[in-house]
């Protein structure tokens, strides 16, 4: 057994530098496709919309609205081969949960607005939920991709 | 290795040496697995340079130790009958590849601690 040499601080070096390349190797993996956040701002902003279109249909939207998140997550595991649904660290962690704080507010806002009548606060509601997706993605992206390659 | 490479593993995590994952291969294969929920046996195999048949042996061994599961899905890819194999790490894997990581960064950084006493 290799246990003599396995414990000594050079072997411990090496096998930690041994490690680096997979992380940067996992991490070009894990990159999102093009398509990705596009389709989840789209789908995601269809959520604080859903009020507006009333009655029974608010459910059906967002039921496709959920679908279409589900899909999308099962498209990126069928394309990449990889599931994330770990949270590296904690910048891609904050990114993460800014997002759900802004849509959940935003989804608020626009059950506010519908109740009120105001559909063009509705209707800001899922612009602001779209734009803050689309973007943010990426931004999430790119602190997941650095924290995996830094094995924070 | 510089201590902040070593460092750079992020792992806060009780330091505990892991003999049964220590052979380059099955380090790589926890470490790779240890960010992710699972990875497909193809892209793993690509991933670290391995023949399908060395990644199943180190599989079926971690697996054995309940350091790893595999699930098996039906592949949409392919047009035979196989099957894609999802492989990712159990709580107990988990625990063992962060504590040994500790232990690999406790030891790493030993080496720079006497060498910075000994310039001293």
């Amino acid at each position: 057994m290799e246990s003599n040499h396995a414990q000594s601080p050079a072997s411990a070096r090496d096998a930690l530098r041994g490690l680096e390349g997979d992380r940067l190797e996992l991490a070009r993996r894990t990159r999102s496709p093009r398509w990705y956040y596009p389709g989840l701002a789209l789908f995601t902003a269809a959520i604080p919309l859903a009020p507006l279109a009333g009655g029974v249909w608010v459910f059906v939207v967002i039921a496709f609205a959920c679908l279409g998140l589900v899909g999308l997550e099962r498209a990126f595991v069928l394309t990449t081969g990889i599931s994330t649904n770990r949270v590296p660290g904690p910048r891609s962690l904050l990114v993460l949960v800014a997002m759900g704080i802004v849509v959940l507010t935003m989804i608020f806002v626009s059950g506010l607005a519908v109740h009120a009548d105001s559909t063009a606060w509705a209707l800001t509601a899922g612009a602001v939920s779209f734009l803050v997706m689309f973007p943010g993605g990426y931004v999430y992206d790119h602190f997941y991709g650095q924290e995996l390659r830094r094995g924070v | 290795m510089t201590t902040s490479t070593a460092r750079s593993c992020g792992v806060a995590s009780r330091a505990r040496f892991d003999e049964s994952i220590h052979a380059s291969t099955r380090l790589r294969l926890c470490a790779l697995l240890r960010p992710v929920d699972h990875i497909d046996f193809s892209v793993l195999a690509t991933t670290l340079g391995l023949s399908d048949a060395n990644l199943s042996k180190t599989v079926r061994a971690l697996t054995e130790l309940g350091y790893m599961s595999t699930t098996k899905e039906a592949s949409t890819t392919r047009r035979d009958a196989r099957r894609t194999t999802r492989i990712s790490l159990t709580p107990a894997g988990r625990d063992a590849i962060d504590g040994h990581l500790a232990a690999l960064q406790d030891l790493a950084s030993a080496k720079d601690l006497s060498a910075t006493a000994t310039d001293r």
